[in-house]
């Protein structure tokens, strides 16, 4: 051991230029630390500041302490939103309508890519795609507010279809809350669904055109060449898309809830977050509401590990 | 892509393939655009006659009075021009600052890139969430102040990853021979790196300007200051009062009270605000479209 020290020692004796070798080094890339260091710092505060900040789920927090200087209360907050009945209601709330946006909206934009790229006319093609595109630029709100008063009892769709003689009475559309998921997921899929599309665009560009060539030789149709070339080519951005969408299973859209909901049909339009916020910035209960946020998150990093695992394991495409 | 199944003749499947493309993509135009069409000529309309017979394709007395009513409200006004200022101001701060963060991550001299990447992918997993951010908000100041809307968003992790995907593309030489020449570190991102990225950088400009224009909620959590608000917040308290009884009610007196027939109903001004908040969006879209499908393309496919 002991000779071996002064060997080390002598290395940087021997050749005289490592030690400018490294602060050449150093100078080459200083620049390069000063553009990431103000990015690094920018998280720092504004997303590891707030991650250290969840220790306050543990404590009755006040406003006029510091995060650490609070008592400890263990895991008092997180028994009491477990029994409460409204964190429940606001649980199965976002847990359907996520399976909703899972197994309803998710194979939309899949099915539109696949029939989109048949267009035999390439200028509508790309008139499609523009349009269809546009509603993700428009805000959630401008949306919410052009279907709520189409769909309002003296709008648009209850006019025409009491002109048609379909109905007697005007349909209560958005003060129904049996109505309220199917409708708020049909206008989540109006605005997102051409955008969603993009993706699936994008792997059928990078399909092979040797594939369709060599396939059409060998006798196959349209339809063949669908099912045996254009959605294998895009199956592994479809389960990547997927294991993505699991993470989300335990978050809502607020945009939804806010929105789209209100006081008549509550019971299916409220969910975990609009619940986090009541209880957070409504009634002032940081330590309560940080703790169902917590909860909140701490599963979703679960379920993305977990569906990333099984990916790995069985389809050979990951995340990581 | 061409597959030049048209040279060929076509087979009778062809030609179902064709028209059923043909058909979902004239009902995907038709269910996208109608509502969009249906706001603007409900804008243009007379706001009483409107509620008195439905309108389907075309404007009933056509005024400008709805958008007449929007100028004249001074809380409107102010709004938009909060919105066009933080849009303009996160625009040009978030997408300077994350390309710059972004190009200095895609450089292989920089030590320990590794472990600033997990920095800033770790976010994309975890945060926080809104309650010790609005704590943190607190403790910065930045409750009820203008700053809200620009400094949380000064960089994006996905639009930096969008811009690193692009970066890594720019061949290596093109740098090298500009350091030869003697050209720094900055002028050579200004002078070289962002010329060629123009599709990657009209694209984060565009999801940052867009989040920034349609953002109702930092103002609705975060700002109690009239003064501060932005349109979006605006329309969504509209949106929020006017809710189904009160419409109802509002239906009747209309129908009873204005002999006249005529004349703007908040219906017919809720459309024009809705018009007025799209059209920036409208405007320039179309300029930016070309980029941001090349640019999220990229992203996609190296994601």
């Amino acid at each position: 051991m002991e000779l071996s020290f002064p060997k080390k020692n002598k290395i940087p004796e021997k050749r005289q230029s490592v030690p400018e070798q490294k602060w050449a080094k150093v100078k080459r890339q200083l620049p390069y630390q000063l553009m990431v260091w103000p990015g690094m710092i920018f998280l720092l505060i504004f997303s590891y500041i707030p991650i250290a900040g969840l220790v306050i789920a543990f404590q009755d927090y006040s406003l006029s302490t510091s995060y650490f200087n609070n008592p400890w209360v263990g895991l008092k907050h997180f028994q009491a939103f477990l029994k409460d009945s409204t964190f429940w209601m606001a649980f199965r709330n976002t847990i359907e309508l996520s399976l909703l946006r899972m197994f309803f909206i998710f194979p939309m934009p899949i099915f539109l890519a696949l029939a989109i790229n048949e267009i035999p006319s390439l200028k509508l093609k790309k008139v499609v795609q523009t349009c269809s595109y546009f509603p993700h630029f428009m805000a959630f709100v401008v949306v919410a507010a052009l279907w709520k008063d189409i769909l309002s009892t003296n709008g648009l769709i209850n006019n025409l279809l009491l002109e048609v003689g379909l109905i007697r009475t005007p349909v209560k559309f958005w003060t129904d809350p049996n109505k309220f998921k199917a409708l708020a997921t049909i206008v989540d899929l109006w605005k997102g669904a051409g955008w969603s599309a993009i993706i699936y665009f994008a792997a059928i560009t990078g399909i092979n055109s040797e594939l369709y060539e060599a396939a059409r030789i060998d006798g196959a149709g349209r339809f063949a060449q669908m099912r045996h070339i254009t959605f294998p080519g895009i199956l592994n951005t479809i389960i990547i898309m997927f294991i993505l969408s699991i993470g989300g299973l335990v978050s809502g859209n607020l945009n939804i809830s806010v929105l789209l909901g209100n006081s008549f049909t509550k019971s299916q339009s409220y969910i975990i977050e609009y619940y986090t916020l009541d209880m957070g910035l409504g009634t002032m209960r940081y330590s309560f509401a940080t703790a169902i946020g917590m909860f909140q998150s701490v599963i979703s990093v679960i379920l993305v590990m977990l569906a990333n695992f099984f990916s790995n394991k069985y389809k050979q495409v990951g995340l990581f | 892509m061409k597959r030049g199944h048209r040279a060929i003749r076509l087979t009778s499947e062809d030609k179902i393939v064709n028209g059923l493309a043909i058909l979902i993509a004239l009902f995907v135009l038709i269910v996208t655009v109608y509502p969009i069409y249906y706001c603007v000529i409900y804008a243009f309309s007379d706001g009483t006659a409107a509620m008195a017979r439905q309108i389907y394709f075309f404007p009933v007395q056509v005024t400008l009075s709805n958008f007449k009513a929007v100028i004249e409200d001074s809380l409107l006004v102010n709004s938009f021009m909060i919105s066009v200022a933080r849009t303009v101001l996160a625009v040009i701060t978030g997408v300077s600052f994350t390309a710059f963060t972004a190009y200095g991550l895609t450089r292989k001299e920089l030590a320990g890139r590794k472990i600033y990447s997990m920095i800033a992918m770790f976010t994309m997993y975890f945060g926080g969430g809104v309650i010790p951010t609005y704590l943190l908000y607190l403790k910065l100041g930045l409750i009820n102040s203008f700053a809200v809307y620009i400094l949380p968003s000064l960089l994006s992790v996905y639009n930096m990853l969008l811009c690193m995907a692009f970066f890594r593309d720019i061949p290596e030489s093109l740098v090298e021979s500009a350091k030869l020449d003697g050209a720094g570190e900055f002028k050579i991102l200004v002078r070289i790196i962002v010329p060629l990225s123009t599709p990657i950088l009209a694209t984060i400009g565009l999801f940052v300007g867009v989040g920034a224009w349609n953002d109702w909620y930092t103002a609705a959590y975060f700002v109690n200051d009239q003064k501060l608000m932005p349109m979006s917040t605006i329309l969504m308290r509209l949106v929020s009062a006017a809710d189904a009884a009160q419409k109802a009610m509002e239906a009747a007196t209309t129908s009873g009270a204005n002999v006249n027939r005529s004349g703007p109903t908040s219906t017919s001004i809720q459309y024009a605000t809705l018009l007025v908040s799209i059209f920036p969006v409208m405007c320039v879209y179309p300029f930016v479209q070309k980029y941001f499908v090349k640019g999220v393309m990229v992203g996609a496919i190296k994601a």
